[in-house]
């Protein structure tokens, strides 16, 4: 089996280690004391093509696969969470449905803005009552002539403060549900009817936003439906899948990361004498990193580039982000515990990577999610 | 103006010393295979100077790297970052490279390139630090050569040189053709974009034989007295503590002060 990355890929993924090597980490505190990235990097990965990795080369981006993707988002990983959120929207949940499921014009016409980063996305599903139950959502759409009006609240939505374009999943059947009830709308920021409400403090995160969004009697062009009406819930679905595997390299990059800091760390450190990576105690709980990261990595690349042959990879997804989630909590709870006291404290990275590490059990479907999908497609299959 | 630059790939000189060892037999320096091999960094120092004078003035700018298949890669990437052309000279396995056979090697190379007005090379590569190779090749095809290049600007048909001398810096106003060899004060090297780094990446990258650009090793060796390294190692660093002490923190101070200034580190 021939596990060979493209050169083309190989050189983007050196690139980027040398991007977050030089200009990110150097300034990963200050991101995480301002919540803010410094707008002169935000720029700078414009100016690179950092947004547009997966928008299809027509429309102005690099057209990656889910392989060369993941590839960059395990180096940008390695450094604070908020550079990987700054890219992720555009070139996964809230850039992939327009790339599947968008018509010509509307390709057109936010492809080349999103590969730029000119415009950003974000993608909103999620609402009070309708979380892992993704099809219990609340959030009406009413045809009324050429427009749909869309009445709810969605909740949780990374981006929703600053983002121009949203891709909003909502009933157009209350019956029907996730059987041809739910459809996908791109709605633009500035349309009658929508605000972005409360913006919710998080536990870790910093440098991005996650807020409320409300829609009363917002009046959204027919022509801004996503796919067909009664698609919705196939498109979000897509959409995750995608997010999934990309959640799993970012869990992967930060194991990695604290894998790397924790060796480091334990070389330098002496207690009674000798340096605890001498100790079998650490010895044993750097061997276990290691070896759930190989796993993940094999797992990852594998699903990526099983996607990237047109096959369905929902299970792999589910898989994926599941286990790498999973496993870089693990990773960042022995990186920490290796670190001892200087890991609890703000001057160090694990810290941060500890805090930032536990949304991704939750975030794209929670583990129990990802089991639940696991499962129904083994059972399907028997 | 046409310009062509040399690149060579080295191990990452950021790589932590435990990852390198000496090799006994061969007195070299190996790297463990986990340090990653990368473009030299003063030689991307080269590259982005090409491309800032290219902006200014126009031209073509052509890439040489002799070196294994593996240094297509730090081509690609120069390629990526704006260069015209890149061709690597097939280093061939077996042969035994210093910097007298490199550069003239690399002559042999830019004679087959044809009409240049520059060149430009990084001060020295990361892995040996010898900084001889610009300045040989500059001896080899008989051309004016200004090392430690800080700043270069064009002027009327030649080139403003600012130079990095002992204390100070030094200009000098240098016809063409010249050699530069340039130091890493000189710019920030630009990171290439994810589209343009993708399309070098797929591309294929030409490669001379030795016998394509008309070198032969043996030939040389017999016109020169020639250096064998006898040893590489690593000297053993010495620690003593000493305390500097006073009636006063003032006093300490102006005793450490001295000290320091007595062992030339102030």
């Amino acid at each position: 089996m021939d596990f060979t990355i493209p050169k083309e890929l190989e050189l983007l993924k050196n690139m980027t280690r040398d991007l977050v090597k030089k200009e990110l980490e150097p300034v990963a505190n200050d991101v995480e004391e301002q919540s803010k990235i410094p707008e002169h990097l935000v720029e700078k990965m414009k100016q690179l093509g950092y947004f547009g990795l997966t928008v299809p080369p027509e429309y102005g981006g690099s057209g990656l696969g889910l392989l060369g993707y993941s590839l960059v988002i395990e180096e940008l990983a390695k450094t604070h969470i908020a550079f990987f959120l700054l890219i992720s929207t555009n070139n996964s949940i809230g850039g992939k449905p327009i790339v599947s499921f968008g018509n010509e014009e509307q390709k057109k016409k936010y492809l080349p803005r999103l590969a730029t980063g000119e415009w950003r996305t974000a993608f909103a599903l999620t609402e009070p009552e309708a979380g892992s139950d993704a099809a219990s959502i609340k959030t009406t759409a009413v045809r009324d002539g050429d427009h749909f009006v869309l009445n709810g609240t969605k909740h949780f939505i990374t981006g929703g403060p600053y983002a121009d374009v949203f891709i909003v999943v909502a009933l157009t059947d209350k019956k029907l549900r996730a059987r041809g009830g739910i459809s996908c709308f791109i709605v633009e920021k500035g349309t009658p009817g929508f605000s972005v409400g409360r913006v919710h403090r998080a536990m870790g995160l910093a440098g991005s936003q996650q807020s409320d969004l409300i829609f009363k009697n917002c009046r959204v062009p027919a022509s801004n439906l996503l796919g067909k009406e009664g698609q919705g819930f196939g498109v979000a679905m897509d959409a995750l899948d995608h997010g999934r595997i990309v959640a799993g390299a970012d869990a992967l990059g930060a194991a990695e990361k604290l894998l790397e800091l924790s060796v480091e760390f334990a070389k330098q450190r002496v207690t009674f004498g000798k340096p605890i990576a001498e100790r079998q105690a650490i010895q044993w709980m750097l061997a276990d990193m290691a070896t759930e990261i190989y796993a993940t990595k094999m797992m990852l690349y594998h699903a990526a580039w099983k996607a990237d042959q047109g096959e369905d990879v929902a299970r792999e997804a589910a898989m994926v982000k599941l286990y790498g989630t999973e496993m870089a909590n693990r990773v960042a709870d022995k990186a920490l515990q290796i670190h001892g006291g200087i890991g609890y404290m703000k001057e160090y990275p694990v810290e941060r990577m500890y805090r930032d590490l536990r949304v991704t059990r939750i975030w794209e479907g929670t583990s129990e999610i990802q089991r639940l999908v696991i499962a129904k497609e083994l059972l399907k299959e028997s | 103006m046409n310009i062509i630059v040399c690149v060579k790939q080295v191990p990452d000189p950021e790589a932590p010393t435990a990852q390198f060892r000496i090799d006994e037999a061969t007195k070299r320096l190996r790297p463990s295979k986990s340090v990653n091999l990368v473009a030299n960094p003063f030689d991307m120092n080269a590259v982005e100077a090409a491309i800032q004078l290219k902006e200014a003035v126009g031209g073509k700018i052509t890439v040489l790297s002799l070196g294994p298949e593996s240094s297509s890669d730090v081509l690609k990437q120069a390629v990526a970052m704006g260069a015209d052309e890149a061709v690597r000279i097939d280093s061939q396995a077996g042969e035994s490279w210093d910097s007298f056979l490199t550069a003239h090697a690399l002559a042999a190379a830019v004679r087959k390139v044809g009409q240049f007005d520059l060149i430009l090379c990084g001060r020295q590569a990361a892995d040996t630090n010898a900084g001889q190779m610009g300045v040989g090749l500059a001896t080899a095809l008989g051309i004016s050569c200004v090392s430690f290049a800080s700043r270069v600007e064009p002027r009327n048909g030649k080139i403003e040189v600012e130079r990095i001398a002992d204390k100070g810096r030094e200009v000098f106003e240098v016809a063409l053709p010249a050699l530069l060899t340039v130091s890493n004060e000189m710019n920030h090297p630009r990171f290439p974009t994810a589209m343009k780094l993708i399309a070098a990446g797929r591309q294929q990258i030409p490669s001379w034989s030795l016998a394509e650009i008309g070198f032969d090793a043996g030939q040389l060796s017999g016109q020169w007295a020639g250096i064998e390294e006898t040893e590489h190692f690593i000297p053993r660093p010495t620690t003593t503590c000493e305390f500097v002490e006073g009636e006063t923190l003032e006093e300490a101070g102006e005793k450490l002060a001295l000290r320091l200034r007595a062992e030339k580190v102030l």
